[in-house]
């Protein structure tokens, strides 16, 4: 190599370590490329994807504890004030639109809000029993039941008491509209998680 | 006589309507104020929150003041239980704990803030610092390391002799 190769490899050289020294400075500017997201699932008794019924069966007596868990996980860059709502719907009533981040219009039966640092999971137990099951002609309504011991009324009604669905869906607080508003914006596009669980009643004990 | 004891019996009469009125009135607006406290607890609770988003957006630790909040997340939800129950009192005391417990959340992430916001440009002045040193000393030791590599350089080139290569006749 000549002299002036060297020379160009020097200047190369101090110039390179000149901008990793600079790289703690210019960090504090750079933005941040993540999607932000967050993850919402319902577990089985055991925190796995299993289990969700008792003894397997789909078909729910009146008085039977059904133990699950709500999994919450927040990837959206900041600590976010966050609430589950749980509706109770038959195979009717409109679920939540995925695309437009529309939430049910079921009326919400139980409501569980909790504020969780970035990057946090939150295992919430979720333990619901039917206290009150009424079947007239071929319907079946389901009038009361306990979430976590409190006792919550619902007239939602299916036939022979078959395709019930417990709905659960995220809300987040919105700091511009001061309210808490079914999913969350990534980038310019609207996202939202819900979930739902599908079940059968029998007014027997 | 008679006249006397009409009066009493009336005289009776109206203090315990008077006071059946004001027992309803009473656990009337007992539960309007639960209502009232219900919702100013949430409306400090937001802001609350805000304050403390703020606070790690600044680059504070909230760990702690989300912990806080969360308290008063379970005090709003048993006050709004015992609403139900109309047990306006319980309610009410509930909803005012959340609310002190917010406000005192809002206080701290602001003083929070206010901290990390200056931590942070203590820290941004010392890494600017940090870094115009490193690269002042790497110009320096470049500088100084290009000039004794080049006076090396330049004496090994002059120590070398030519070398005459003759092409032996084929």
């Amino acid at each position: 190599m000549s002299l002036d190769d060297w020379h160009l490899t020097f200047i190369l050289i101090c110039t390179v370590l000149i901008v990793a020294a600079f790289i703690p400075v210019v960090s504090a500017f750079l933005p941040r490329n993540e999607e932000p997201f967050f993850a919402l699932a319902v577990l089985g008794e055991n925190g796995m994807a299993e289990h969700y019924y008792p003894d397997e069966n789909s078909t729910i007596k009146v008085g039977t504890e059904v133990h699950w868990f709500i999994y919450i996980y927040n990837h959206m860059g900041k600590s976010q004030y966050v609430s589950i709502r749980v509706k109770i719907l038959n195979s009717t009533i409109m679920t939540p639109n995925s695309t437009s981040c529309t939430p049910s219009e079921a009326p919400t039966t139980h409501e569980i809000r909790r504020i969780l640092l970035e990057n946090q999971t939150w295992s919430y137990p979720f333990n619901w029993i039917l206290q009150n099951v009424t079947k007239f002609d071929n319907s079946t309504t389901i009038n009361s039941l306990l979430i976590n011991g409190e006792r919550l009324q619902s007239n939602i009604r299916a036939r022979n008491g078959y395709n019930f669905r417990l709905v659960f869906e995220l809300w987040v607080y919105d700091p511009s509209s001061d309210d808490l508003v079914f999913g969350w914006k990534s980038g310019q596009e609207p996202s939202c998680a819900w979930n739902q669980i599908w079940f059968n009643v029998t007014s027997t004990r | 006589m008679l006249r006397n004891r009409f009066m009493v019996f009336i005289f009776l009469l109206l203090l315990i309507t008077a006071y059946s009125v004001e027992g309803l009135c009473l656990a009337e607006s007992t539960e309007q104020e639960a209502n009232s406290a219900i919702s100013k607890a949430e409306g400090s609770l937001n802001s609350a929150y805000v304050s403390v988003i703020e606070g790690e957006k600044a680059g504070g630790d909230v760990a702690g003041l989300v912990k806080d909040l969360n308290g008063a997340l379970e005090y709003v939800s048993a006050s709004k239980n015992f609403l139900v129950a109309n047990e306006f009192d319980a309610a009410k005391a509930d909803a005012e704990r959340a609310r002190g417990i917010s406000d005192s959340v809002a206080r701290d992430a602001a003083v929070l803030k206010s901290w990390a916001t200056s931590q942070g440009e203590i820290q941004f002045r010392d890494n600017l610092i940090l870094s115009s040193l490193l690269a002042i000393a790497i110009v320096l030791i470049g500088f100084r390391g290009w000039f004794v590599f080049k006076g090396h350089y330049l004496r090994r080139m002059a120590g070398m002799k030519p070398e005459v290569v003759h092409d032996e006749p084929g």
